[in-house]
């Protein structure tokens, strides 16, 4: 929603209440006379389902007095939507597509520590995998435990001597059907684990932040 | 099979045996150990550690008793300390554990920690202990 008519600054910060999120427009309409038409810029953003968004960005110049204008809008708009369905799957959609997989190798007769792992471990192991495919975090790996568990490791780019990642988070599906995340810093050595009531995308968000960020969410 | 040999010497390293899964660079993940005693192979028992491997593995991740963490409590209050502990095995004379005890509280092997969230903590207090030894994506023993 982009206000009109009146504003006499050239840019607008619009507030969505509902999201809290902040949207620059640039300037309102102007009527320009020399061209006897009228400027403003548009600013496309497509998204594909299920996918990390893909943004394409387009300033449409129409000519209100133009039928040519027009015309060239409608074929813009029509190329970029073209564009959109006929892009490949983003990066994590794939990744999420592969976590799937990767469960399902883990969960086939005589996978490592297969008859360890109940199956509720793997339905709530799917639920994360459910979450991930809509969050923006791919987990590094997903492995099956000695302990009858499902973890998915989320690592940070910091690395420590030894080439490990500094940070870690891990989301451990047990099989007393029980999600539980864990934070870790193998610098400072500190830890943070809580039970995850449904909230899985909550979940992913703090891990995310973690794992790229300073590590303030292992103390305490 | 042998008689209990404790204590074990602070310096006498354990074996622990570890998949590729198991290893982030040249650390330990805490899901690859166990709660609330991680099994281990003595060296003063078993001297070649590539024979500590279980099939499937392929790497040793290898600690010494010194080097266990320090004792850890729960936000409950439950106090918990990282013992090694002698356990010789009818099949498996070097056998020992990593347990994690309860003070003046006997050792029971399927004890559940207070708490999921705090048995993770333990386990990811005692993986930052260990070294990898035997590499399971590259095995030949480190120098």
């Amino acid at each position: 929603m982009m206000s009109s008519g009146a504003a006499t600054d050239d840019r607008h910060y619009l507030n969505a209440p509902q999201t809290g999120a902040s949207v620059r427009a640039r300037p309102t309409p102007q009527r320009d006379q020399r061209e006897g038409g009228r400027h403003q810029a548009i600013f496309v953003k497509y998204t594909t389902r299920g996918a990390r968004p893909v943004a394409l960005y387009g300033a449409i110049h129409v000519g209100l007095t133009s039928a040519a204008g027009l015309a060239s809008a409608a074929l813009v708009l029509g190329v970029g939507a073209l564009a959109a369905l006929l892009a490949p799957p983003p990066a994590q959609h794939r990744a999420a597509n592969a976590l799937s997989g990767a469960l399902a190798t883990l969960r086939a007769p005589g996978a490592r520590h297969r008859a360890k792992v109940a199956d509720i471990a793997f339905q709530s192991a799917e639920r994360v995998v459910a979450a991930i495919k809509a969050a923006e975090l791919v987990p590094e790996r997903v492995v099956t435990t000695s302990q009858g568990e499902v973890a998915f490791y989320f690592r940070g780019q910091e690395r420590t001597a030894g080439g490990a990642s500094r940070r870690y988070g891990t989301i451990v599906c047990d099989s007393d059907g029980d999600t539980t995340v864990l934070l870790a810093d193998r610098v400072s050595a500190e830890s943070k684990a809580w039970r995850i009531d449904g909230r899985l995308s909550e979940a992913l968000a703090i891990i995310g932040d973690f794992v790229d960020g300073d590590g303030e969410n292992a103390s305490g | 099979m042998r008689a209990v040999d404790e204590p074990i010497p602070t310096d006498e390293q354990l074996y622990r045996s570890i998949a590729e899964q198991d290893v982030d660079g040249e650390a330990l993940d805490p899901t690859a150990l166990d709660v609330p005693g991680t099994s281990v192979a003595r060296s003063k028992y078993q001297p070649v550690p590539t024979q500590a491997i279980h099939p499937g593995d392929g790497g040793i991740a290898v600690i010494v008793p010194r080097d266990l963490p320090s004792p850890m409590v729960s936000s409950g209050g439950a106090r918990y300390e990282f013992v090694a502990s002698d356990d010789p095995l009818e099949d498996n004379d070097s056998h020992a554990e990593i347990r994690m005890n309860r003070p003046g509280k006997p050792y029971k092997s399927n004890h559940k920690v207070a708490s999921k969230e705090f048995e993770l903590q333990l386990r990811a207090a005692l993986a930052l202990r260990f070294r990898i030894l035997i590499d399971p994506r590259n095995p030949k023993p480190a120098a």
